[in-house]
């Protein structure tokens, strides 16, 4: 496919290898000359200088025979109009990054009265993802699939829930809850394990459950897996702003501390449920008086990376609770693994991931197949979930018989909205949704994790 | 720096050498000529390049250093390696004169050491032609359209073989790049040979000054040059030539119908421009200064020799030594601003002149106003201030490479005229200069030393200087 993509910022440059890993034909636009120097060292693609909404511009870059259309500058105004043009001009499907929340609370008129195909808000994803995190704080990362009706879970081994030296097969046959674990995190290695596979400390394991399972699974080890009451919030940016507003609708404490007091007075309007600090809350011993010892959870959401990384490891430490930092800087991620901070969202891969999926669906052409995308791990593993359509290879067939490629694990298959976590004996269907576990990439069908 | 993967690229130039070598040899079968000298040729490629190819690299790909050592080294394995048929079949004796034909196939000069080239094997004159057809679109871009490689490497590779002051994808992935530069060139090559073969041309001929004409090589296979062809036929090669040295995005830009687009480009006008221009004043000087009588034909000579000269091919039809100075003078200009960037031609390039004069009239705009802020513009759109300030360096190593090297040559003590214009005629890959290396002369009669670094020059011409000379710097060497 033909792709097209505005703003070379990190969003851009991570879609754009994600995109030509695929074997798509990328074309990026930024204003800014180093920035499409830099990213064509690297990858293999058109970079044209200039102004996105200048229709010259967008023709150069191949808009009139792309099939798709990826604003991710940094200014909302921008990307909405590009994408009118762009759609305007040849008809593409459009996909704008809206961030302001003015703008991203119309994003119904845009899809529908605009013509754009997707309206994504970094934001209001990573609120969301932290929101999944304090609903199960057990859990360093969890995403829902299947319409919220099966949890991708990771859980980090330390010791306590007492995998360590068990097998997988073991782990699998000691509960009631059906769970199957599909990926292992091994000091910088990945591994997608099978049944033999033996769980060391310190591993993070990532499984795969129905949504109903989880509770059973968490009391069989116990895990402090009940949802935090009380959240401590630093910094009053976007994202905060999203998440308190969920938090507060599920009638959870929040007490915010933001340095600056307009920020503040302008949270305190907005949400009258919620405690508004005024104070540094990258300053330690504020912290301590504001009662973080007493809180359920810490979110660490200032604008910079660094301050958050630095006061959540602190938290973590001193106060032994669930911590969670706002990451945006995506090459931060090996440094915060060694860190002792429970979980990291990061804002940026989680468009790009979205994105990604959508564009994958639409290049799989039949009637978009695949319903959903995550990847794990440094991006060493995509959890992906598709369905099954008549003209796939391998329906019926048992899973034992079935010749699935290396490094992939068919991880579960939901029939009629009902999850199954198959065993050798199950089969895929038509009309199944199947979840896949791998490191091979850009899998959207039956036919892609069949050995060839 | 990554040896194994330097050596992974060069591994894989000379199989594709070794496989280009199947044509001479089949053309020796044809011929009844031996055949030992290309099997053995096509061993020396073969096997080291799968030796070197053995080891698998790991690599993020290469990185800009890589690429340029790369390039450099590249050309001169295939360099050494494409010069044994020459001496496996006797025509040449010394090994310097061998690099030097071969060299100066590669690079699409033309020039050459040969006294007669009409006793030589038919397979070896094809090799000899097809050289230039190799060289002149580059053989690592042809290697990039043929096998896959990772995203970074290919544009480094890319940077440093293609001539011109910036370098621009046509489409976004650099293997369909380089897929439709070679097609464009493959597509342009049969027409101009099925064109010269219906107008009468032996076909063997027809093959070769096609392959010459494309690359803008100029080594023909007669000794008599391009004298001996009809009118028709010299006419052919003149529009084949012209047509070889326009910016290839060009026809790109005509396939994809954008045809206001590839009319506005401002190289192809100067280029267009300037040619006409020459022609018409060589014209006029031969006409009136140096007494021709038929205009007509006068005409036709000047236009052959300006498009073979600016071009950078080098055939000739006649002995331009013999031409008033003036004329001669244009000649001596349109060898230094050579074709367009993008083609397979070589010289300083016109988009570069273009560039050069466009920041000169904004240095005099800034002396008389200077508060006044001033972009260059071309084709329509700003150029960056990285790209003048490149094209400023270039043209100051560019002449600083031609007088270092006039120095060096001037040591054979063979005169001005001679010294001069074989620099002129190497660096910028045209073939033939004036006096003892005029179009009807060659240059066997240089010393060996002379002959190495009129190499070297045919080397830095195409490879834009940058991949020859870091290859000598410590810097390149150095680890880290």
């Amino acid at each position: 496919m033909n792709i097209v993509i505005l703003g070379c910022g990190k969003v851009g440059c991570e879609l754009a290898a994600t995109l030509t890993g695929d074997g798509n034909d990328v074309a990026v636009i930024d204003k800014s000359r180093e920035a499409l120097d830099k990213v064509s060292e690297d990858l293999d693609i058109l970079t044209v200088l200039g102004d996105g909404a200048d229709i010259d511009v967008l023709k150069e870059a191949g808009i009139e025979s792309a099939e798709v259309f990826i604003a991710v500058s940094p200014y909302d105004e921008v990307n909405l109009l590009s994408c009118l043009i762009a759609k305007e001009v040849s008809g593409v499907e459009t996909i704008a990054r809206v961030r302001n929340p003015l703008y991203y609370r119309e994003s119904g008129f845009f899809l529908s009265n605009l013509g754009i195909s997707m309206i994504i808000n970094p934001e209001q994803q990573a609120a969301s993802a932290i929101y999944k995190l304090l609903r199960y704080p057990a859990l360093s990362r969890v995403d829902r699939m299947a319409g919220g009706n099966v949890l991708i879970f990771t859980l980090h081994c330390r010791g306590e829930y007492g995998f360590a030296g068990h097998t997988l097969a073991e782990v699998r046959r000691d509960t009631k809850a059906r769970v199957l674990a599909c990926a292992v995190y091994r000091k910088g290695a990945v591994f997608i394990p099978d049944g033999s596979f033996v769980i060391e400390k310190d591993d993070e394991v990532t499984f795969v459950t129905p949504v109903e399972d989880m509770e059973i699974f968490s009391k069989e080890h116990n895990m402090h897996n009940n949802p935090t009451m009380d959240i401590m919030i630093s910094g009053g940016g976007r994202v905060t702003w999203y998440l308190t507003e969920r938090l507060i609708n599920a009638g959870r404490h929040v007490r915010i501390i933001e340095l600056k007091e307009d920020k503040c007075e302008v949270l305190s309007e907005r949400f009258p449920e919620a405690e508004i600090i005024c104070g540094d809350g990258t300053d330690r011993r504020f912290l301590t008086k504001q009662g973080i010892k007493n809180a359920d959870a810490f979110v660490a959401a200032t604008g910079i990376d660094e301050e958050n990384i630095v006061i959540a490891n602190y938290v973590k430490n001193s106060a032994g609770i669930k911590v969670i930092t706002k990451v945006n800087r995506t090459d931060l991620r090996d440094v915060i693994e060694a860190l002792d901070i429970d979980s990291a969202v990061f804002p940026k891969v989680i468009t790009s991931d979205v994105i990604a999926q959508y564009v994958r669906a639409k290049a799989s052409g039949v009637g978009k197949n695949l319903e959903a995308f995550y990847r794990y791990m440094g991006n060493s593993v995509e959890i992906v979930e598709f369905k099954a359509v008549e003209s796939d290879p391998g329906l019926g067939v048992t899973l034992m018989d079935l010749k699935l490629k290396k490094n992939l694990i068919l991880a579960c298959i939901i029939r009629d909205g009902r999850p199954i976590i198959p065993s050798g004996r199950d089969a895929v269907k038509e009309g199944d949704s199947v979840i896949v576990v791998t490191s091979h990439k850009g899998i959207t069908s039956m036919g892609d994790i069949l050995e060839s | 720096m990554n040896l194994l993967v330097v050596g992974f690229v060069i591994g894989t130039a000379l199989l594709i050498e070794g496989g280009l070598i199947a044509l001479p040899l089949f053309a020796a079968l044809w011929y009844h000529e031996p055949v030992m000298p290309w099997l053995i040729t096509m061993a020396v490629c073969l096997v080291p390049g799968f030796l070197l190819r053995r080891k698998k690299v790991e690599t993020e790909g290469l990185l800009s250093k890589e690429g340029v050592v790369s390039t450099g080294l590249c050309w001169i394995v295939l360099s050494l390696t494409g010069m044994l048929p020459f001496l496996l079949c006797g025509a040449v004796a010394s090994p310097i004169d061998a690099f030097f034909e071969t060299v100066s196939g590669f690079t699409t000069t033309g020039s050459t050491i040969l006294r007669s080239v009409e006793v030589l094997p038919r397979s070896l004159l094809l090799w000899r032609s097809f050289l230039h057809w190799i060289g002149g679109m580059g053989i690592l871009v042809f290697m990039m359209a043929l096998i896959p490689l990772s995203g970074g490497t290919q544009m480094n590779l890319m940077k440093a073989e293609s001539p011109g002051p910036s370098i621009s994808k046509l489409v976004p992935k650099a293997q369909d790049t380089a897929r439709i530069l070679y097609a464009i060139y493959g597509v342009m090559t049969i027409v101009t040979i099925v064109i010269l073969f219906l107008l009468k041309m032996p076909l063997f001929d027809a093959v070769c000054i096609g392959f010459g004409a494309a690359g803008t090589g100029g080594f023909s296979v007669l000794d008599s040059g391009c004298a001996s062809y009809t009118y028709a036929q010299q006419v052919v090669i003149t529009i084949a030539m012209t047509v070889f040295g326009v910016n290839f995005n060009f026809y790109y830009l005509i396939y994809l119908k954008r045809i206001k687009d590839a009319l506005r480009m401002e190289e192809v006008r100067a280029y267009l421009a300037i040619l006409l221009g020459a022609i018409l004043l060589v014209t006029v000087d031969i006409a009136l200064v140096g007494k021709a009588t038929n205009v007509l034909l006068t005409f036709h000579q000047a236009a052959f020799h300006c498009s073979s000269i600016m071009t950078t091919t080098g055939y000739a039809t006649l002995d331009m030594n013999a031409w008033p100075s003036f004329s001669r003078t244009i000649i001596m200009l349109l060898m230094v601003v050579g074709a367009c960037a993008g083609s397979t031609g070589g010289g300083l390039k016109v988009s570069r002149v273009i560039l050069l004069f466009k920041s000169l009239a904004r240095e005099c705009t800034k002396i008389l106003h200077p508060a006044a802020i001033k972009k260059v513009h071309m084709d329509g759109r700003t150029v960056d201030e990285t790209v003048i300030r490149s094209t400023q360096t270039y043209f100051f190593i560019y002449v600083l490479g031609m007088v270092f090297s006039i120095l060096l040559v001037s040591i054979d003590n063979r005169g001005w005229d001679t010294t001069i214009s074989a620099v002129f005629a190497t660096f910028n890959n045209i073939g033939p200069g004036f006096g003892a290396v005029g179009s009807i002369n060659n240059f066997a009669d240089f010393s060996p030393f002379a002959k190495v670094v009129l190499s070297m020059d045919m080397l830095i011409g195409r490879l834009e200087i940058f991949p020859i000379v870091l290859l000598f710097t410590k810097q390149t060497w150095r680890k880290f």
